[in-house]
């Protein structure tokens, strides 16, 4: 039974869904691309045709549910791009339907007519056991010139899921430059009835599991820098735990440290674990031992000192003291130790995620009659700006790895849901996350590509 | 000495034996009409007819064994007046201890991103101190907790400094640390969950987890 999983998995992933399989079909150069950390005002009018069979012997009244359902996430994914306009099929001069689906199938002018900049078909054929095989393609529809070709075959829903975040993936990494989206899972906390869990799901709100339920309070989840741990701490009874959760084998390791408060773990790049703990009464910012002992600490000072991030580098810091009196952002240079502070407005700052690339810092202001609000400090320009309105509370921005998406919790919706956002300010779309409440979002650094 | 004087003389010798005759009985008379007594010279016990050994004449006397099972049950009812006495102690000390627990229990609480004692927290917690002097086997589990605005990461801090601030405070009035331990809840354990500002303040404490 083993070794026909085996052979049946193998032939999947080998042969079929990621192979750049169509004959003939490359990336070709195309000359549609959006710098999406330019101004953010630019949309590309999209249009995913109906989905075809491939051979015209075909019934296309008879398309495989696998087919729709991937059809249908297609639209979903994209749809999270704020820079994807999707132009509906009554705008369409000469209908919705495609007569083909490869380049010399399509007639072009009626689309550049309807002035669309992005087509994408849908072609099928049923084989044999039980499976579909799927051709996607996106053309550039004022050069005629097809942007990228892929080929899958689709045997479960799982097939149609990774199916679609690869497509759109690609898609995104050939009209941005940039895939992250589509590749990372966010980790967040989940609340039940009685306590706090931990759960993971990809930025679209798919694949969601949860990974730790404990009796108790699981807070703050942080992800290791190959991403194959993911870090949390933990309220419970009668003390606090650090908690490492291994995505190999779903394993689980707790420890205590000194003191009694383990707050925000996050991953120093290169380093390891840090952690806000309070061995000496006051929380301070500690960098943990391999043995996950308590090791040199980073931040010391008789105030409150929590909330450490970390850029993909390693070498900016960002954390929350209350040094000042109130809790404001700052920045730590880790080579010199000289700490900026970046946070001056208001009186209540918390929360700071730096991006990867180390140019902008995300952080949430209490901002008087209104609630939290995310605001971007821009460290290039010296400059910040507002990129959430609520209604209600924003709170807990976390940077996608593409420095570009920014996801964060409102209440704006009464209970606390995740959502996502850009560096822009583009309106907020909520992540299914199903019941219960969701905060602290956690995006999962990128540790793979697709290879075609 | 005249025959007159003689014979007065007779008449009071007369008088005195006759008296000496009569005292005994006169003196007997007077005990047995008491309801109950025990005589402390002979062992006699009188009674209204009620012994055994009932004379006849109102006076009743135990025998040796009654007279031992009523001293056995007498000394029994004095014990056992002793242990209802001292059931009666120890329900008022239950219930002082009851009461001390409670005032153990008392929360304190903060204004808004504040760990500051204020006056009415450092009185009762000075007044947990005189208890927590008055019964040694009783420790002290102090909870931070916080409202539900702000972030659960300073949230969780600022509950520490709560819990913190109360346990120093303590312990300047002379508590030994070791009776003392601190956890913060931050803002998981509302005791109020609605979303107005008089729910806030009363998520803004310390409550105090007894051990004994």
């Amino acid at each position: 039974m083993n070794w026909m999983l085996k052979t049946v998995f193998s032939a999947f992933i080998s042969v079929v869904l990621f192979t750049p399989l169509l004959s003939g079909l490359s990336i070709a150069d195309n000359s549609m691309q959006i710098n999406i950390y330019g101004p953010g005002e630019s949309k590309i009018n999209t249009y995913l045709a109906p989905s075809r069979p491939l051979s015209d012997q075909t019934d296309e009244t008879q398309t495989p549910s696998r087919v729709k359902d991937l059809h249908r996430l297609i639209q979903e994914n994209l749809a999270f791009l704020p820079f994807i306009h999707f132009v509906p099929e009554k705008d369409i001069i000469g209908g919705a339907h495609v007569r083909g689906l490869a380049q010399r199938d399509l007639d072009f002018k009626r689309f550049q007519l309807s002035q669309l900049d992005l087509l994408c078909t849908v072609g099928w054929s049923t084989g044999s056991s039980n499976k579909e095989k799927v051709e996607l393609r996106a053309f550039d529809v004022y050069t005629k010139r097809m942007m990228l070709g892929r080929g899958y075959v689709l045997g479960s829903s799982r097939h149609v899921e990774q199916a679609s975040q690869r497509f759109c993936a690609d898609l995104m990494q050939a009209l941005t430059g940039r895939s992250g989206f589509f590749v990372s899972e966010l980790a967040f906390v989940r609340k039940t009835e009685t306590d706090k869990d931990i759960c993971v799901c990809t930025p679209q709100g798919r694949s969601l599991r949860t990974v730790v339920d404990l009796d108790g309070y699981c807070l703050s989840p942080a992800w290791s820098g190959d991403g194959q741990q993911l870090a949390m701490s933990f309220v419970g009874q009668s003390q606090h735990e650090f908690l490492l959760w291994y995505e190999k084998d779903s394993s689980l390791q707790r420890t205590t440290l000194p003191g009694n408060t383990i707050i925000s773990p996050t991953y120093w790049p290169g380093q390891g674990w840090v952690i806000s703990a309070d061995p000496r009464n006051s929380p301070d910012i500690f960098l943990l031992n391999d043995d996950l002992t308590l090791g040199q600490p980073l931040v010391e000072h008789w105030a409150i000192d929590i909330s450490p991030h970390f850029d993909a580098t390693g070498k900016h810091m960002v954390f929350v003291s209350s040094r000042f009196g109130n809790p404001h952002i700052f920045l730590r240079q880790m080579d010199n130790g000289e700490v900026e502070r970046i946070s001056f407005e208001g009186t209540y700052n918390t929360n700071p995620s730096i991006s990867p690339d180390g140019r902008f810092v995300a952080y949430s202001r209490l901002i008087k009659d209104q609630g939290h609000r995310i605001i971007v400090y821009d460290r290039q320009k010296k400059t910040e700006r507002q990129v959430t309105f609520g209604p209600g509370n924003d709170e807990d921005p976390a940077w996608g790895p593409d420095s570009y998406f920014l996801a964060f919790s409102s209440d704006r919706s009464e209970t606390y849901q995740l959502y996502i956002t850009t560096r822009h300010a583009d309106t907020a779309r909520r992540i299914p996350t199903g019941q219960g409440a969701a905060t602290s979002p956690a995006w999962k650094p990128n540790t793979e590509r697709f290879s075609h | 000495m005249s025959m007159r004087t003689f014979g007065w003389m007779v008449v009071c010798a007369a008088c005195l034996a006759g008296l000496v005759l009569l005292g005994p009985g006169c003196a007997r008379k007077t005990v047995g009409g008491a309801e109950t007594g025990v005589s402390g010279q002979s062992g006699e016990y009188l009674t209204n007819g009620t012994s055994s050994n009932d004379t006849g004449n109102g006076l009743s006397q135990m025998s040796a064994k009654e007279m031992q099972e009523y001293r056995l049950q007498e000394q029994e009812g004095y014990q056992g007046n002793k242990v209802e006495q001292s059931a009666q102690e120890q329900a008022a000390e239950e219930e002082v201890k009851k009461k001390a627990i409670e005032n153990l229990r008392e929360r304190i609480h903060f204004p808004f991103d504040s760990y500051e004692l204020l006056v009415e927290a450092r009185q009762i917690l000075k007044a947990k101190a005189e208890i927590m002097d008055r019964y040694p086997g009783m420790d002290l589990i102090i909870e931070g907790h916080c409202d539900e605005r702000g972030t659960d990461e300073y949230n969780l801090a600022l509950g520490q400094r709560r819990a913190r601030a109360a346990y120093e405070f303590m312990v300047l009035l002379g508590i030994d640390p070791q009776r003392l331990s601190i956890i913060s809840y931050g803002e998981e354990r509302p005791l109020d969950p609605q979303n107005n500002e008089e729910a806030w303040a009363k998520n803004r404490r310390c409550e105090f987890r007894v051990v004994q």
